[in-house]
């Protein structure tokens, strides 16, 4: 049977090869089918948000899917003697990334700069888009027990550092933590009920793991850029260009990839990728107008009347109030036709935090330019253009209040190490809830390298509340979670719950003990110091969990006493002197007769020539 | 001083220096017995000898121990046997010398053969065996070589390579008088099944297709499969293989070449597609039919995913369909549509030469039907087929099933090879690397004696030792190696266990793969006891002349108190 099916097929071939001329392909590409499928269900969107003092916070969202697959048969669809496997436009670097290393949700952050909260208010998507400068990463790993979860976290890390240009592979056993109050970071951001069955006797892990002040290259955004199937090159992504990007104040770039299946282990991949980034307005279209710094020109010089001004004299005011520009000068280029890989949802472009009675936007599609009320514009011309954001102020002051109150960070943190002494310092973290009517329920996730020795029981707390006792104070932690530190091991993990009361300050401070390390431990710019990762404050809310807002703390850098260099050589010849010294001194008192003075005169043996002469003489006397 | 006085003092520096010198002897008992043991313990590396296994290797392989091995010194050494089936049920005739008669034609024409063309090199034995009760399709089905006999009124032979292994040799009554019928039977299976004509030179010359290609085979188990469509424009794009259930290419064409291979690889298919991606087709001004071109232009490694998979067991296979917006490469209507491009090793290009943009400006979606694909996809599966079955172009147009069997005993005698190399290449390491390690001292010496250095050097190290796990590992590789010949060369082979071989060749291979890049035995080989002594000597050196020293002198120490003497003398 299977012998006559082989040569029918065989026999197919052969007529096939003898109908075939490659030339007589006369067929066409069909067009304009109804029935096509979406590239990877691709989504795109962009928010450009007004923040005080003329900043720009561009927020660009990209949403993929990937097609459905079984998860229980290989993760394929087999067919015969063949497994295949359909993409269509969705990444294939992500199934292997996340199958070498059994992940199933993966959180990866790259931030950089600064970001002024009192100004600027909380961070773009309650703070979960956002990390502490340098690399975080969050990973749900399927595992037996820890040990393998580490080691599955080994392979992840070192794939993407392969992958991006960062040295996450850094981020090894010694700097990672498992969360205990998973629901705390997780509610909203992993559906449980949609991951994948476990394999029989396995769990999952979560797992977190951080890289203070990793430099955040241009060469980070290619990797994301490639993920899209517009590639850059059209689209909101035609937008993005790295130079702008890492230029900026602030920037933030993450990707957040979920495992989701039915209850039938079909599953796909969804991957969510932000963007964000704030640059200075006025400073950028400055730059664009004058590359090289010169004086501001007298036409375009803007007096601040509050001080002298008269004909000859103007105090210029350190920003216009009266300015316009098209997104294209602050980002380097127009946007390049709306993707047409989504029929069903067109990119869309916000304009928010404007008060509208002082601002004005509008699209430009070609020469022409379309406003509408709301500020928020859909790309949807059918035929190919160049679309382009203009935005106009008349008083750059006057933004959305509404916004900005509503925007205000629930907790100002900052996080500062004390004391001057090289072999002993403190760590101080302060709390300010401003809120006057609501008590603030927090929880403190800090992550301490095992080199920093704090002695947690060296907890002092301190309120701007005089009126609050040492017992209130105490109250004030509902909860603790402490996982000490493994020399070489792992990292110190502390997760507390400290309710911070309304209006105002609430300090803790600890004592930490810097120990000196191995020679090989140090860095070779060891005086620079060590970086610091952040810690994470998470603002519970009561009522929406998956609304928990998300701090990081600036990082910070410990100063360790570093050694002579030259040690370990000092070391061994002292060690060794002082060795062989010991060892003769007690050789020497167990084995050596001890004698008088004047016996040992007795037992000086002469030199056998003097003795002989000695006889001699002694003869010659005789 | 009294007599008494003086024996009781004399006893009194006797017993002192009894106690003297067991303290001494106890200090040294102590750092023999001791302290070298825990110093040893807690220094050594695990270590064993190879040298032995390797001279005993030597001795049974020295192929292997030539400067420069190539793979026809290999095969000199090698015999395989080949079991073919001569069907004598049904003859015309009853025969039954046959089969012995025309064994003898095969052994003395096999022998003949490799002593009249000097390049074949292999040993190849075919034992002929009688089909039996079998039937013709259970040969068919088991890919074995099958020769049936027809009587006619002429001789000759008919031959069915393509789909079965099968030679029907036609013989008439006088080829029986002359009792021809063994040379006739005998010279059909050499010479079309196993040994073919060259090409280029003599005309009689016959080669051994079993060595065709052999040394350049690198057999992996996993076949993966790149359909890549790639669209430089931003419109939605799809093709019949995103549905490979319904999708005729995949069904007509795709499946049934897999199942040639069935037992030999594994295929796995990804599809993906591409969009504003160019492979700097754009701006490319070049001559539309100039493949070289084409070649120097496109820009394949744009197409490199970054798949993490084992390239140790996967060979990653590209299907490209690029439609570029280039109108250089605009063709006339009678003109081919496709441009084709192979890359050997690495998969073909297809560039479709209309504009897309040309089909319209409100265009938002293509789709490519398999209509349009099956001719370009057959020109993939044509292209690859020697690839994958190391061949060469143009012989699977007709021996398809005999090139995919004579792959897998080549595939399987490859493996053979490249474990073979390996074992060399932990040989030369273990041998060569004292002698690289002194590199620097090579430097310093003149170039006419450095041979006198080596010499010296492999005298005083004459091999690294190695941890046990690789020593195992080796002996393992070896003793898997000769098993493997063994049944190679045995006489009850059987085709459908070449699969098999073929398999275990390669678990051969992957074995002394790891063994030679052990990272255990790359670190445990600079880990010599060179390095124990270096780093502990200096340590070691004023304590144990102290102890020593002081040991000795004791020892030496007159019987009599010199002291007593001395005085006694005065």
């Amino acid at each position: 049977m299977r012998g006559s099916f082989l040569f029918s097929v065989l026999a197919f071939l052969l007529c096939l090869f003898s109908y075939f001329d490659f030339s007589s392909a006369v067929a066409n590409l069909v067009t304009n089918v109804e029935n096509l499928r979406s590239s990877s269900n691709f989504e795109e969107s962009l928010e450009l948000k007004i923040l005080p003092t003329d900043y720009l916070l561009s927020s660009f969202n990209f949403k993929l899917q990937s097609d459905a697959f079984d998860f229980n048969s290989s993760r394929n669809l087999i067919i015969d003697s063949f497994s295949y496997r359909n993409h269509n436009g969705f990444s294939k670097k992500i199934e292997p990334l996340l199958n070498s290393a059994n992940v199933k949700n993966l959180f990866l952050k790259f931030a950089r700069g600064h970001w002024d909260y009192s100004k600027w208010g909380k961070t773009p998507k309650n703070g979960w888009s956002s990390a502490g400068s340098g690399v975080e990463i969050w990973a749900l790993i399927e595992a037996n027990n820890k040990s393998d979860a580490i080691d599955n976290w080994g392979i992840l890390v070192s794939q993407l550092s392969g992958m991006f240009c960062s040295s996450v592979n850094f981020i090894n056993a010694e700097k990672i933590t498992f969360p205990h109050n998973v629901s705390s970071y997780m509610d909203g951001k992993i559906n449980v009920k949609a991951l994948p069955k476990l394999q029989d006797g396995n769990s999952y892990f979560l797992l977190r793991g951080s890289l203070a002040n990793e430099p955040i290259c241009t060469e980070n955004l290619s990797p994301i850029l490639r993920f899209l199937p517009t590639n850059g090159k059209v689209g909101l992504s035609s937008l993005l260009d790295g130079h702008k990007i890492f230029d900026s104040y602030w920037s933030y770039m993450s990707i957040d990839l979920s495992t989701i299946c039915d209850d039938f282990s079909m599953c796909h991949y969804d991957m969510e990728i932000d963007i964000h980034f704030v640059v200075n307005i006025q400073k950028s279209l400055a730059r664009n107008r004058r590359p090289s710094p010169r004086a501001t020109p007298v036409e375009e010089l803007q007096c601040d009347t509050s001080k002298k001004f008269t004909e000859w004299e103007c105090f210029p005011l350190p920003t216009k109030k009266e300015y316009s520009f098209l997104i294209s000068d602050i980002f380097g280029s127009t946007i390049n036709d709306r993707s047409r890989l989504n029929l069903v949802r067109n990119s869309k472009i916000k304009v928010l935090g404007i008060d509208n009675e002082y601002w004005n936007t509008a699209v430009k599609i070609g020469e022409e330019m379309f406003a509408t009320d709301n500020h928020e514009y859909e790309l949807n011309e059918q035929q190919p253009c160049q679309y382009d954001i203009y935005i106009f102020t008349n008083d750059n002051s006057k933004l959305d209040t509404r916004l900005i109150e509503s925007n205000k960070p629930p907790l100002y943190v900052s996080r500062t190490l004390t004391g001057n002494s090289q072999d002993k310092g403190g760590i101080r973290v302060i709390f300010t809830n401003p809120s006057k009517t609501q008590d603030a329920i927090i929880k403190y996730y800090e992550t301490l390298p095992w080199f920093m020795r704090v002695y947690v029981s060296s907890l002092k707390i301190s309120s701007s509340d005089i009126s609050l006792s040492n017992e209130d104070l105490e109250s004030l932690i509902n909860d603790k979670y402490v996982s000490l530190s493994d020399i070489r091991g792992k990292p110190l993990h502390l997760e507390y719950t400290i309710t911070v009361p309304k209006s105002s300050t609430l300090t803790i401070h600890f004592d930490v003990e810097k120990p000196l390390l191995n020679y090989e431990e140090y860095p070779p710019d060891s005086n620079h110091g060590f970086e610091i990762e952040s810690a994470l404050v998470v603002v519970l809310d009561r009522f929406y969990p998956n609304k928990n807002y998300f701090i990081r703390t600036p990082t910070l850098l410990l100063s360790l006493a570093t050694p002579d260099f030259s040690m370990p050589y000092n070391v061994i010849t002292i060690t060794s002197t002082l060795m062989a010294f010991c060892f003769g001194l007690i050789f020497n008192l167990l084995t050596k007769r001890i004698v008088s003075v004047e016996d040992s005169k007795h037992l000086i043996t002469e030199k056998p020539l003097i003795r002989i002469v000695k006889k001699i003489k002694k003869k010659f006397k005789s | 001083m009294g007599t008494k006085d003086f024996v009781k003092n004399n006893l009194a520096y006797k017993k002192n220096q009894f106690l003297r010198k067991c303290s001494a002897l106890s200090v040294v008992f102590i750092y023999l017995f001791i302290g070298l043991p825990v110093w040893y313990h807690l220094t050594k590396v695990d270590q064993y000898e190879l040298e032995p296994l390797m001279k005993k290797e030597k001795l049974r392989t020295p192929y292997l121990f030539k400067e420069n091995v190539e793979i026809d010194e290999f095969l000199d050494e090698i015999s395989v046997t080949l079991p073919v089936n001569l069907n004598l049920t049904n003859t015309y005739y009853k025969f039954p010398d046959l089969i012995q008669s025309t064994q003898k034609e095969l052994t003395e024409m096999l022998e003949r053969y490799k002593n009249e063309y000097k390049f074949n090199n292999l040993n190849l034995n075919i034992d002929l065996k009688e089909a039996g009760n079998k039937t013709a399709e259970h040969f068919y089905q088991n890919k074995e070589y099958l020769v049936q006999l027809e009587h006619t009124d002429h001789m000759g032979n008919s031959i069915s390579l393509y789909e079965k292994l099968e030679i029907i040799v036609q013989y008439n009554d006088e080829s029986v008088y002359s009792n021809y019928l063994p040379t006739l039977i005998a010279n059909s299976i050499v010479n079309h099944f196993f040994f073919d004509k060259i090409e280029v030179g003599n005309e009689f010359d016959r080669y051994l297709t079993l060595e065709n290609k052999l040394g350049n085979l690198k057999y992996k188990p996993t076949i993966k499969l790149a359909f890549n469509l790639i669209v430089n424009k931003n419109i939605l794009a799809g093709w019949d293989l995103n549905s490979p259930s319904t999708s005729s290419v995949i069904q007509n064409l795709f499946a049934p070449f897999t199942k040639m291979f069935e037992g030999i690889y594994k295929f796995k298919v990804e599809t993906n597609i591409l969009y504003n991606e160019d492979l700097k087709l754009e701006t490319w001004s070049g001559e539309g039919d100039d493949i070289e071109e084409l070649q120097s232009q496109l820009d394949v490694s744009r197409l490199i995913d970054n798949e993490l998979g084992d390239p140790f067991q996967e060979k990653l296979l590209n299907f490209v369909v690029v439609l570029p917006e280039n109108k250089h490469l605009v063709s006339d209507a009678d003109e081919i549509k496709f441009l084709s491009y192979n890359l050997p090793e690495w998969g073909s290009v297809f560039v479709y030469r209309d504009l897309i943009s040309s089909l319209g400006s409100d265009l938002d979606s293509i789709y490519l039907s398999d209509d349009l694909l099956e001719p370009i996809f057959y020109q993939f599966l044509k292209q690859i087929f020697p690839n994958l079955a190391g061949s060469d172009n143009g012989e699977e147009d007709e021996k398809i099933t005999l090139t995919i069997t004579n792959f897998m005993v080549k595939a399987t005698l490859n493996n053979i090879f490249r474990a073979n190399k390996n074992i060399r290449a932990v040989y030369d390491m273990l041998h060569s690397l004292p002698v690289v390690t002194d590199e620097s001292l090579n430097e310093m010496i003149p170039e006419e004696l450095q041979p006198y250095l080596e010499n010296f050097m492999n005298k005083f190290f004459p091999s690294l030792s190695i941890p046990q796990k690789i020593h195992d590992q080796l002996v393992e590789v070896i003793t898997r190696r000769d098993y493997l010949l063994k049944k190679l060369a045995g006489n009850e082979n059987v085709s459908s266990k070449f699969a098999e071989y073929l398999h275990e060749s390669f678990a051969l291979y992957k074995l002394s793969d790891e063994t030679f890049f052990d990272h255990e035995m790359v670190m445990g080989n600079y880990k010599s006891l060179k390095h124990i002594i270096a780093v502990y000597l200096p340590l070691l050196g004023p304590v144990c002349s102290i102890a020593v020293g002081g040991a000795i002198h004791l020892l030496k120490a007159p019987k009599k108190d010199p002291l007593l003497k001395s005085k006694k003398q005065e």
